[in-house]
C-alpha cells in the first residue's frame, strides 16, 4: 500500500511539474506581461507575413521600448482568439476579414477608435482617418462608430486576360449588354467566357446578389430580406435579375463542367487561357502571380451595369476589407494604435503594393493588375458589403433561406420564378417561425 | 463519516483498484464529462462563443433547430451514409473478408494490405484525390469515360466510312459527379467505402480466424458445401464482431465531417450533421458564429447516436442465436 502511495504521489509531482513548466505565460489569465501581442491571419512563408515580419523589425528599431509577439495562426484568427476573449485576456490586436471581424463588434468586444482616427497620422500632419481611401472608413463602421483599420482591399470584380481581349479586338464592356457582346465573341472564337468553380458555395452565391444591385437599391433588398410589408422576392427587379442569371448560363457562357468543378481548377483554366474572365477578389493577382504563365496579362473591371432600372445600386463594388481591431479588454491599446498608425503609412502600404497587395491608404498606387481599382471605389462608385450586405445585416436569413438557394441557382436549379418565389416563401416562414419562437 | 460494510471510506479510497483507476477516471471526468455537461448547458443559451456572457433562452435552440429544414436535409445525408454506405461496405467487407480468410488464397497478404491502405492515409489527402478523379473537365473518370466514348465513335466511323463520308464527332464526356446532390452523394458514398473497407475486412478477418477448423471439418464430414459452411457457421459465429463493426461504422457514419468537409464543404446540400454545425458555429465565411445552437446541433447528435447505436445493439441482442 505505501508503494502504491508513493507512486501515486510520485505522479502528482511530475503532474504538477509538468503543469508548471509547459505552463503558457504569455497566455496566463493574469499575466501581467508588458509586450504588444498580436495575432496576424497569415502564416509563416507567405508574402503577407513577410512583409509584416519586417514591418514589425522596422518599427521595434524605431522604437526599442515596445516589445512586439506576434502569432501567425493563419485564417483562423478567430477561432484562436475564442478563448483568450472569453477569459478576458485577448491578445492587444488581431487582423481578419471586416465581415468575420463583425461578429465581435456586434458582441461588443471591440475597442471604437474614433479618438484614434482623429490624432495625427504617422509622420504626417493630417488626421489619421483622412489617410484612407475616401468613404472606406465608413463603409465598415458600425453603428456610426470606427472599430476597424482597413489594410488590404478584397473587393469582387471581373478580371480578365488582356491578351486575349487584345487578340480579339474586345473593349472592356461597362454595361451588361457590353458584357454579353465581349461573353458572343469569345464563344464564337473557340474561349470560355467565364471561369467559374461550383464547389465553393459562397462564390457561387455572389452572383444573384451582385445582379440584383443592378436592378433595384441596396436598401430596397435589405428592406425585402427583412420581410417587411410591401416588399416580396418576387418583384420583377429580383426575377429579372435570376432570368439575367439563367440567361448567361443558357447562352453556355459559364465555363462547361462548372458545376462540378473544384477550386482552384477556374482560375488555373483562366490563366491557362482557356477561360477569359474571373468574377473574383483583388486577392488573385498575388494568389496566382508565381504560377502566371510568361506574357499573360491580366486586368480587371468592375460588374457591369444592366441598363433598363431606373433606381439601383448599380455602381457598388462587394468589397472585404482585412482589418485590424483592438480588442476593447487589450492591455496595450496605446501601443497597438501607435504600431497600427505605422503599418498603415504609406511608406509601409507602397511595400505592400510592392508584393500585388492592393492596400486602404491613399496615395500608396495599386499593383499593376489592380490598375484603376481605387475609381472603382471611389464617389460617386460605392462600396457595398458581400452578397448585397444581407450576410453581415441578417446573418441568419441570409444562412438559412438565400445561400444555398442562390448558389443552387447558380449551378442551374429551379426556374427564375421558382427560385424567388422559393426564397419568397421561406422568408415569410423564416420570420413566422421567428416570431413564434419569441 | 460514510461506512461501506465495515470498512470506513479511505479503506476505499485506498484500495489498489479505486488508486489506479482514479487518474483514468479523473481524466475522463475532466475532459469529458465536464464538456458535456458545459455543452449541454451551452445549449441552453444564445453565446457567440466569443463573449463570456451568455444569454439563458431555454430550449429556443432545440425548437430551432427542429424548423430548419437544411439541418434535417443534413440529417438525411447522415441516415444515407448509415444505410447506403454501411449496405454496400458490409456486403463487400464480408466478400473479401471471407475469400482472404481462406488460408490457401494466392497472395492473401498483399491483397489485405492493398484493402487495408486507404484507411491509414488521411482523409484529406483522400478527398483531394478523389476531388481529381472527379473533375468534370480533366478529371480520371470523365477521362476514360471520353476516351471509351470516343474509341466506340472511332470504331462506329470507320464502319461508316464502307458507306459514306459522313462522319461522327468526337464528345467530351462531362459527368458532374459532384455536380448536383444526388451524383455527390453517391460520388462521396462510393469514397466512403473505398476509405473504409480495408479496417472492416481486417476486423472480419480476425472474427473469420478465431472460428475453430473443427466446427469446418465436422460441416464437411456432413457434406457441407463452402456457401453453406459461410452461411451457418461462418455468419452467425461471426455475430459479435459484426456487431462491434456495424456499430462503429453507425457512429462513424453519424458523425461523418472531414471527407465532406474536404471534397464539397456541404455545397449541393451534401452537409451532413457534423459540418452544418460546423458551418454555423465556426465556419468564418458563414458569418454566424452562433456557439449555442451549434451546441444544441452536438447535443441532438449525442443523443441520436446513443439511441441509435442502442436500438442496434438491443435488436442484435434479441436476434441471438445459441450455438
Amino acid at each position: 500500500m505505501r508503494r502504491l502511495w508513493k507512486a501515486a504521489l510520485v505522479l502528482a509531482a511530475l503532474f504538477a511539474a509538468a503543469v508548471l513548466l509547459f505552463h503558457d505565460k504569455k497566455t496566463g489569465g493574469t499575466s501581467a506581461s508588458s509586450r504588444l501581442e498580436i495575432y496576424f491571419m497569415y502564416t509563416e512563408g507567405e508574402t503577407q507575413q513577410e512583409w509584416f515580419a519586417g514591418a514589425v523589425g522596422r518599427f521595434k528599431a524605431l522604437h526599442p521600448g515596445i516589445e512586439i509577439d506576434v502569432s501567425y495562426p493563419g485564417r483562423e484568427v478567430l477561432g484562436k482568439m475564442r478563448p483568450r476573449l472569453i477569459i478576458g485576456n485577448p491578445p492587444d490586436m488581431a487582423n481578419q476579414s471586416s465581415d468575420e471581424l463583425r461578429a465581435l463588434l456586434v458582441d461588443g468586444l471591440v475597442l471604437p477608435l474614433d479618438d484614434y482616427l482623429k490624432e495625427p497620422a504617422y509622420g504626417q500632419n493630417v488626421p489619421w482617418k483622412d489617410t484612407f481611401l475616401p468613404g472606406l472608413l465608413d463603409a465598415y463602421s458600425y453603428k456610426g462608430h470606427y472599430y476597424m483599420v482597413p489594410q488590404g482591399l478584397f473587393g469582387y470584380a471581373f478580371f480578365y486576360n488582356v491578351g486575349q481581349f487584345e487578340r480579339l479586338n474586345l473593349k472592356v464592356p461597362a454595361t451588361w449588354s457590353e458584357f454579353l457582346d465581349v461573353c458572343r465573341v469569345l464563344k464564337e472564337n473557340g474561349v470560355e467566357p467565364i471561369a467559374a468553380d461550383g464547389n465553393i458555395r459562397d462564390y457561387n452565391a455572389i452572383w444573384y446578389p451582385y445582379l440584383i444591385t443592378r436592378t433595384t437599391t441596396l436598401d430596397h433588398v435589405l428592406a425585402t430580406a427583412e420581410g417587411r410589408p410591401g416588399t416580396s422576392w418576387t418583384e420583377k427587379c429580383y426575377v429579372d435579375a435570376a432570368k439575367i442569371l439563367r440567361d448567361l448560363r443558357d447562352k453556355g457562357y459559364i465555363m462547361r463542367g462548372y458545376e462540378a468543378s473544384q477550386w482552384p481548377s477556374a482560375q488555373m483554366q483562366w490563366i491557362q487561357g482557356k477561360c477569359a474572365m474571373l468574377l473574383c477578389a483583388t486577392w488573385i493577382p498575388k494568389e496566382m502571380k508565381a504560377k502566371l504563365p510568361e506574357g499573360f496579362r491580366m486586368g480587371v473591371f468592375p460588374f457591369p451595369k444592366i441598363e433598363g432600372y431606373a433606381e439601383t445600386d448599380n455602381r457598388a463594388l462587394a468589397m472585404e476589407i482585412e482589418a485590424f481591431s483592438i480588442p476593447r479588454s487589450a492591455k496595450h491599446a496605446r501601443a497597438a494604435v501607435e504600431f497600427l498608425k505605422f503599418i498603415t503609412s504609406p511608406q509601409e502600404a507602397r511595400r505592400l503594393v510592392a508584393i500585388d497587395i492592393p492596400t486602404a491608404v491613399k496615395g500608396a498606387g495599386m499593383p499593376p493588375a489592380l490598375q484603376g481599382f481605387e475609381a472603382f471605389i471611389a464617389p460617386p462608385n460605392k462600396i457595398c458589403r458581400l452578397s448585397a450586405g444581407l450576410g453581415i445585416e441578417t446573418p441568419e436569413w441570409y444562412r438559412t433561406v438565400a445561400r444555398e438557394t442562390w448558389s443552387q441557382y447558380f449551378m442551374g436549379n429551379y426556374e427564375p420564378e421558382q427560385m424567388c418565389k422559393m426564397v419568397d416563401d421561406a422568408t415569410k416562414r423564416f420570420y413566422r417561425q421567428r416570431g413564434a419562437g419569441e | 463519516m460514510i461506512v461501506r460494510g465495515k470498512r470506513h471510506w479511505w479503506q476505499f479510497v485506498t484500495h489498489p483498484g479505486v488508486v489506479l483507476v482514479a487518474p483514468a477516471l479523473l481524466l475522463y471526468t475532466g475532459f469529458f464529462v465536464w464538456p458535456a455537461l458545459l455543452a449541454f448547458y451551452a445549449s441552453l443559451h444564445n453565446w457567440s462563443g466569443f463573449n463570456p456572457t451568455m444569454k439563458f433562452i431555454g430550449l429556443k435552440n432545440f425548437q430551432e433547430l427542429f424548423y430548419e429544414r437544411l439541418y434535417w436535409r443534413a440529417v438525411t445525408n447522415n441516415f444515407i451514409f448509415m444505410f447506403g454506405v454501411g449496405i454496400f461496405m458490409f456486403f463487400f467487407s464480408l466478400l473479401f473478408a471471407a475469400v482472404l480468410s481462406n488460408r490457401r488464397f494466392f497472395m492473401r497478404r498483399f491483397f489485405k494490405t492493398v484493402l487495408f491502405s486507404p484507411y491509414v492515409v488521411s482523409v484529406v489527402a483522400i478527398a483531394v484525390l478523389w476531388t481529381f478523379i472527379y473533375d468534370p473537365n480533366w478529371g480520371l473518370f470523365n477521362s476514360i469515360l471520353t476516351f471509351l466514348a470516343n474509341g466506340a465513335i472511332d470504331v462506329a466511323n470507320a464502319f461508316l466510312s464502307i458507306f459514306s463520308s459522313a462522319r461522327m464527332a468526337h464528345v467530351h464526356v462531362g459527368i458532374l459527379w459532384l455536380g448536383s446532390w444526388a451524383t455527390a452523394i453517391a460520388s462521396l458514398s462510393a469514397v466512403m467505402v473505398w476509405a473504409g473497407i480495408g479496417f472492416y475486412v481486417v476486423l472480419l478477418i480476425a472474427g473469420i480466424d478465431r472460428i475453430p477448423d473443427e466446427l469446418y471439418e465436422a460441416a464437411r464430414i456432413d457434406g457441407a458445401n463452402e456457401r453453406q459452411s459461410f452461411f451457418y457457421i461462418t455468419l452467425p459465429l461471426l455475430k459479435e464482431v459484426l456487431v462491434i463493426a456495424i456499430s462503429i461504422h453507425i457512429i462513424g457514419s453519424l458523425k461523418q465531417f472531414g471527407l465532406i468537409w474536404a471534397m464539397t464543404r456541404g455545397t449541393n446540400f451534401t452537409h451532413t450533421m457534423e459540418t452544418y454545425m460546423y458551418d454555423v458555429a465556426f465556419e468564418p465565411r458563414t458569418m454566424s458564429f452562433r456557439m449555442g445552437y451549434g451546441t444544441a446541433m452536438t447535443v441532438f447528435l449525442f443523443f441520436l447516436v446513443v439511441l441509435i447505436t442502442f436500438m442496434f445493439n438491443w435488436i442484435m441482442r434479441k436476434a441471438e442465436v445459441e450455438y
